[in-house]
């Protein structure tokens, strides 16, 4: 009984986050946004972050109301539903969305949206807190993520067992996590392959012996057990990318249909390059990508 | 003839229903009196198996729940792919164990266990013993097994855990059913439940039996000082050389309950009979007594009697039969009184004068043989005083008839004032009147007659401003009772005639003797 009341309860959780999200409710039936004066943005989990911190200041801006999608960082909710929902932009809504993954020219051009770069996030690589490695070089990143070190004694730390945790979303998009292995075929088939950020976090907290990859956007719950280690004694850090001596990262994006609203233009931008964005930046180790 | 009565009779039949329920009641209490043996002992067979099959379905619950719990276990992806990791990745079992505890930790079982895919014990809260038992047993397939366990057994719910198709490992989940669980068997009816194994009790309900040596052979046995009637609750699972299940009854219990049963039965017994003959009698009592009063009063009326019924106010219909009884009675009597003042009536009528109201000359052949017997028993004469009313149809022709019955009512009157107690008075002809009388006193005869003369000559008919003189003239005679010949009626009055025609010869108004008759010489004078 017990039981049937707590899958219960999860079912009735997720259907109701169905149908107060409209772009998970996009996966399978056409959007249906409001319309009217408010703004509607949704998308990737990670731009959603820089959005939503900034929302009051964007409001004030543009003097409109602003909704925002995009808080359950799941598989699905993710860059695809931000274009869908640039796309959905007329005369009667204005919509923006936003995306965690490079778009190649030809995704750009094929689905006719414009994309607004915002800045490079470094994509950290997490162990669990209780693993002594402080540092591995990319090489070493990359055997392991292949499956050609299992064990991190190989890499100086305990006899332990290696598991590797991956979120390998948008897998035809460049960038992101093929900065570490460019194919999901090279990863190590005896990993676990988490289809949210949170699951990484959790995943990586559980097993001492695990490594995994998350944008540095990502805000851990207390009680984590998860940190971040240097690639080549680099931290993933801007300046770092700046530099280029971090190799992993990934481009987060706002994209409109080829002509936004002078309302949606003016909050991108201010999203790009405002002070409130600078302050964010700083605080999540985020390269902007305008000056 | 008398038993047939009494046979055919209420009171009869009443006593014989009475007797005869009597005897059924306490035939069937004594049958079972003489028979509760058998049946305690079935009662007794009967509850120790509803007993086991209760403790078999509890084991079937507990069962159904391990299944579940498995299949939640075996299902959880999350707990799959942790099983993944430490399995296929070598990682430590903790993230797994810990898993478990956070998602599954509520789960009622009193042992877990976690097997890798070869048979290593990847973690879990068991005895020793019971790993060594699950290894050999660790299939692909799910399977509920019961298992050896140091006081009874354990009931074990294994599943392969597949993860993309291929099996993990296993996972065990186990429920100890020993000595707290048979704690629940010994209710109040006292059947206890006990393991056995190698014929000695590993476990009991109350702690009692535990270690004692156990080897049935039928379903009685001894164990220690006391004896038991025994079941064996045959698990199908289980193989022989686990434990076995068995539920026992103290026979000192169930003999207990015999004679609880025998002592109620003749109890019962007791009652019914003192019941069963005191509502008898209050039957025979209720309905015969009214019935043998109703007989009774019937007879008297057959009898020609009409005895007095008294109503009463009892609300049954014996007692609205008496009243209805009562009330038929005391018409018959209203009825009786009123034919008897008719027959009265009818009676006086027939033997007395109606316009003089003296009697008539029917009743003079009637009352003459009496009297002259009463003269006979007391030695007596009959004395007879003949009168007839002097110039009486002169009377009636001068004024009329009425007036004539008038003249006749004042001298019936006057004769009835001065006669006496013995005396009988007649009106024997329309102006002729006789009285006779027992007597010997011829004197005193003549001096009636005189008087009687000489008050009607002095009192004259006064009627409607009339006054008629009236005089009489009488022969008296007198006839010896022990004489047949001159006792006759006939005879007297023959002889009372002559002497009343020798009164009118001499002028009327006087009174005559009968020849051979005298009286005192002063009478004579008058």
């Amino acid at each position: 009984m017990a039981l049937w009341k707590t899958r219960s309860i999860q079912f009735l959780c997720l259907l109701l986050l169905g149908l107060n999200n409209p772009v998970w409710a996009a996966k399978s039936d056409p959007i249906k946004l409001p319309e009217g004066d408010e703004i509607i943005g949704a998308g990737a989990h990670f731009s959603w972050i820089i959005f939503n911190q900034l929302k009051p200041e964007l409001e004030k801006i543009s003097g409109r109301k602003i909704s925002l999608y995009g808080k359950n960082s799941m598989l699905g909710q993710g860059c695809n539903a931000g274009i869908k929902t640039a796309k959905l932009s007329n005369d009667k809504r204005d919509t923006f969305g936003f995306v965690c993954c490079t778009l190649s020219d030809e995704e750009v051009k094929k689905k006719n949206i414009q994309v607004h770069p915002l800045a490079l996030e470094p994509v950290m690589i997490l162990v669990n807190k209780s693993n002594p490695i402080k540092n591995l070089s990319k090489q070493q990143v990359r055997d392991i993520f292949k499956g050609k070190i299992k064990n991190w004694k190989d890499v100086g730390g305990k006899d332990q067992a290696i598991v590797v945790v991956t979120r390998l979303h948008c897998k035809k998009r460049p960038g992101h996590w093929k900065r570490i292995l460019p194919d999901a075929k090279h990863f190590r088939a005896e990993r676990i392959n988490v289809k949210s950020a949170d699951e990484m976090s959790q995943r990586v907290s559980d097993f001492d012996g695990a490594i995994g990859h998350i944008g540095s956007t990502w805000i851990f719950e207390a009680g984590d057990k998860t940190r971040a280690i240097s690639v080549d004694h680099k931290k993933p850090t801007a300046t770092n990318l700046k530099n280029k001596s971090y190799p992993f990262y990934r481009k987060l994006s706002a994209v409109t249909n080829p002509n936004p609203a002078p309302d949606v233009l003016k909050i991108i931008r201010e999203a790009q390059t405002g002070k409130g964005f600078r302050k964010m930046a700083k605080r999540f180790e985020l390269l902007p990508l305008v000056e | 003839m008398a038993v047939r009565s009494f046979l055919n009779s209420y009171r009869g039949r009443l006593i014989i229903y009475s007797t005869a329920l009597m005897l059924c009641l306490t035939g069937s209490l004594l049958y079972s009196y003489h028979h509760v043996d058998s049946i305690i002992k079935g009662e007794t067979t009967e509850h120790i198996e509803r007993v086991a099959q209760l403790s078999h379905k509890r084991l079937e619950d507990i069962q159904n729940s391990l299944k579940g719990y498995v299949d939640t276990i075996r299902s959880d992806l999350r707990l799959q792919e942790y099983m993944f990791v430490v399995t296929n990745i070598g990682s430590e079992a903790k993230p797994l164990h810990e898993l478990y505890k956070k998602h599954f930790g509520w789960f009622s079982v009193d042992h877990y266990l976690f097997f890798s895919k070869s048979g290593k014990k990847l973690f879990g809260q068991a005895e020793a013993s019971l790993v060594e038992q699950v290894k050999p047993i660790l299939k692909e397939t799910e399977s509920i097994r019961y298992l050896d366990a140091h006081d009874g057994l354990e009931i074990v719910a294994i599943s392969p855990i597949k993860y993309r198709d291929s099996i993990l490992g296993y996972v065990v989940l186990s429920k100890h059913i020993g000595q707290k669980w048979l704690s629940a068997y010994h209710d109040e009816s006292g059947v206890m439940a006990f393991f056995v194994k190698n014929n000695t009790v590993l476990s009991s309900c109350t702690g009692k039996l535990t270690g004692k040596s156990f080897n049935p052979s039928t379903a009685n046995m001894t164990m220690g000082d006391d004896s038991y009637h025994i079941y064996h609750s045959n698990l199908s699972t289980t193989e022989s050389t686990l434990p076995q299940l068995w539920f026992a009854i103290k026979n000192t219990e169930v003999v207990s309950r015999l004679n609880e049963h025998r002592r109620a039965t003749l109890l019962t017994i007791g009652f019914s009979i003192a019941a069963i003959t005191l509502f008898g009698l209050l039957l025979i009592r209720n309905f015969t007594r009214p019935l043998t009063q109703l007989i009774h009063l019937t007879r008297s009326i057959t009898d020609g009697k009409l005895p007095d019924v008294d109503r009463t106010n009892k609300p049954n219909e014996i007692a609205a039969l008496s009243n209805h009884f009562a009330d038929m009675v005391k018409a018959l009597k209203d009825k009786q009184d009123e034919i008897d003042k008719v027959h009265a009536a009818l009676e006086k009528s027939a033997i007395t004068d109606m316009l003089t109201g003296l009697y008539n000359r029917r009743y003079l052949q009637v009352v003459f043989p009496k009297l002259v017997a009463q003269a006979q028993r007391d030695l007596h004469k009959i004395a007879a005083i003949l009168i007839d009313l002097d110039h009486f149809k002169q009377v009636n022709d001068e004024h009329g008839h009425i007036t004539g019955d008038m003249a006749l009512s004042h001298f019936s009157d006057e004769l009835k004032k001065l006669s006496r107690t013995n005396d009988y008075l007649f009106r024997i002809g329309g102006e002729e009147f006789l009285v006779l009388s027992i007597t010997d006193d011829i004197n005193g005869i003549a001096q009636f007659a005189e008087k009687l003369r000489s008050e009607i000559a002095s009192t004259p008919v006064q009627y409607q401003e009339l006054t008629i003189p009236l005089t009489i003239s009488c022969g008296i005679s007198l006839a010896d009772s022990n004489d047949p010949d001159q006792s006759t009626l006939t005879q007297l009055l023959n002889k009372a005639d002559k002497a009343m025609y020798e009164a009118k010869e001499k002028g009327r108004n006087c009174v005559c003797l009968a020849p051979g008759l005298s009286t005192s010489p002063l009478l004579r004078q008058v």
